[in-house]
């Protein structure tokens, strides 16, 4: 009897020892040869200058300007409606709401929503419909659609972690609604904000699919909003599927892109760290 | 005569009007609150005198918190709460759905049972209220006129920008208090407002309550009997009755109350037998 304990707890052990193995196996498998291979054609030339023979040689200038650029309108766009939406749902729609759940609903949907699916989407309505073609305003707002249900739901579990007790104690103050929302809740609900906005903004510099029908692959510097641009992960895309002997700066532009959105995790990272340690202080 | 030795006469109100406590300055008239069909309070009838501190004691869940936020229609808050009756105030029905909400949160300030300062600076929770009514340019001086009549001026007039919840629990509730007194309420309802406290803390609170009576009204639900025998020039004894909701089984004079009930109940509370 108890050595098949003991052997079980030996199995047990083993595999939660294995499990993480596995996984910073495969996270290592995946980094190792992108780092190896991207680090040494890394440079601040690289970064700044721009793409020469369809990106096999030349750098990522006008590359890191379009993707800055589609960022730029899709958070321009999402952030304002993401934030409307989530102080309707949080404050003036009760879980029960018949319209509350039908949006909460649609934000369900949309998030499952597979990339590509948004990639058409925003070709048919961005570039065609309304006219804008391939360009970087088309990408923004179509990266702008599909970052919106993570922002919607952030912000307003953010706004919902407020306590209760602020809100009564401004209602008996005589606040608005409106001055409650923008004076109190707000800057309460500030750090889980910025911090969906953050995570939102790492997985919009991380989209490719939405990207090809709605930007283009234009690499060219942007001379405005209107004109195509290639973003990063497009350009990686490209360079590795259809330019032969565009590996060296494919590697070059992973890595510049996984370190992006690294520094875009750890930022996000911090600000909810740095909030929690603040509340628990507070009690 | 009672401890002030007013009885029948005049007294002196921060507008500077006399008042006499023949006349009361509120009258309560068959007050009735239920969430959905289910009363909290039942015909509750009471007049309050002005520039006294009333408390309503009562055992748990007898209505007494929802009695309160009638005064400033808090209970509005809540969707499925509804409240009929009259609570006449001057020439103001409370309870009338026209009433301007926000100036009467003006005139009645409230103090909740669990200190809610603002999680912004010291200053800030006195001066936001301020600001939000159009204020602003008295800030100052009443953030430091304030915080010296909750006595705490000079706890925190160094740090006036240091975060209000880096405040002790007493101290976090006399900012509650200054914060409410910046809007110079002519009543302030307190909603036990000691009891997340130590007994130091709760005696300070009570003596700014006991001060606070010079200047505007005071409502104080407590479930500290002793604290009502302290503060309270009238006291109101809630009890549930059958079918759950709560009524107003007494209401006079607190020596009265505390020494003479005439409701049984009311005495076999104070006299700890039950509730």
């Amino acid at each position: 009897m108890k050595t098949i304990r003991s052997r079980q707890s030996l199995l047990f052990d083993a595999a939660t020892l294995v499990a993480p193995l596995i996984i910073l196996c495969a996270s290592l498998a995946l980094l190792f040869p992108v780092f190896v291979h991207g680090i040494t054609p890394l440079s601040w030339d690289f970064l700044f200058s721009e793409p020469l023979k369809s990106g096999r040689a030349g750098g990522i200038g006008s590359i890191l300007f379009s993707n800055a650029l589609i960022l730029l309108v899709c958070m321009l766009v999402s952030m304002p409606i993401s934030l409307g939406a989530a102080i309707y749902l949080s404050e003036f729609s009760p879980k029960q709401n018949y319209f509350g759940r039908i949006i909460r609903l649609s934000l369900d949907v949309l998030s499952g929503t597979p990339s590509i699916v948004f990639g058409l989407f925003g070709n048919v309505l961005f570039c065609r419909v309304m006219g804008l073609g391939f360009s970087i305003a088309s990408g923004g707002l179509t990266l702008a659609c599909m970052v919106l249900p993570l922002m919607i739901r952030s912000g307003e579990e953010g706004l919902r972690m407020v306590s209760h007790d602020f809100r009564r104690g401004a209602a008996a103050l005589g606040f608005s609604a409106k001055s409650t929302v923008f004076s109190i809740l707000i800057p309460c609900a500030a750090p889980s904000l910025i911090a969906g906005f953050v995570v939102s903004l790492g997985r919009a510099l991380a989209e490719t699919a939405a990207l090809i029908f709605t930007s283009g692959y234009v690499d060219r510097m942007p001379e405005s909003i209107f004109d195509s641009g290639r973003s990063l992960s497009v350009h990686i895309f490209d360079l590795s599927m259809n330019v032969p002997g565009g590996d060296t700066n494919a590697y070059a532009s992973t890595l510049t892109l996984v370190l992006l959105i690294f520094i875009i995790n750890t930022v996000a990272t911090l600000i909810v760290r740095h909030w929690q340690i603040g509340r628990n202080l507070h009690g | 005569m009672d401890k002030h030795g007013l009885i029948g006469k005049a007294r002196l109100c921060k507008a500077g009007v006399c008042l006499t406590d023949d006349k009361p300055m509120m009258q309560i008239r068959n007050l009735s609150v239920r969430y959905g069909s289910q009363y909290a309070i039942y015909n509750v009838s009471a007049d309050i005198s002005a520039c006294s501190v009333t408390a309503w004691i009562g055992p748990s869940g007898c209505g007494k918190s929802t009695f309160l936020s009638c005064f400033n229609r808090l209970i509005d808050l809540y969707p499925k709460c509804k409240a009929s009756g009259s609570i006449r105030w001057d020439k103001d029905e409370l309870l009338d759905p026209g009433i301007n909400v926000r100036n009467l949160r003006t005139r009645v300030g409230m103090v909740f049972q669990r200190p809610n300062p603002f999680p912004v600076s010291i200053k800030k929770n006195i001066t936001l209220p301020l600001k939000e009514h159009g204020r602003s340019q008295e800030s100052d001086e009443t953030v430091e006129k304030t915080l010296r009549e909750v006595g705490l001026w000079n706890e925190v007039k160094d740090r006036l920008n240091a975060s209000a919840l880096s405040l002790s629990g007493g101290q976090q509730q006399r900012l509650c208090i200054a914060r409410t007194l910046a809007l110079e309420p002519d009543l302030i309802l307190f909603d036990e407002p000691c009891s997340a406290l130590d007994p130091l803390s709760t005696q300070v609170i009570e003596d700014l309550i006991d001060s606070l009576r010079h200047r505007c009204s005071v409502m104080i639900v407590t479930h500290n009997l002793a604290q009502a025998r302290r503060v309270a020039d009238d006291i109101g004894v809630f009890w549930t009755v059958e079918g759950g909701f709560g009524q107003l089984i007494e209401f006079g004079k607190a020596q009265q109350i505390m020494e003479a009930p005439r409701n049984r109940q009311t005495a076999a509370y104070i006299n700890g037998l039950v509730g």
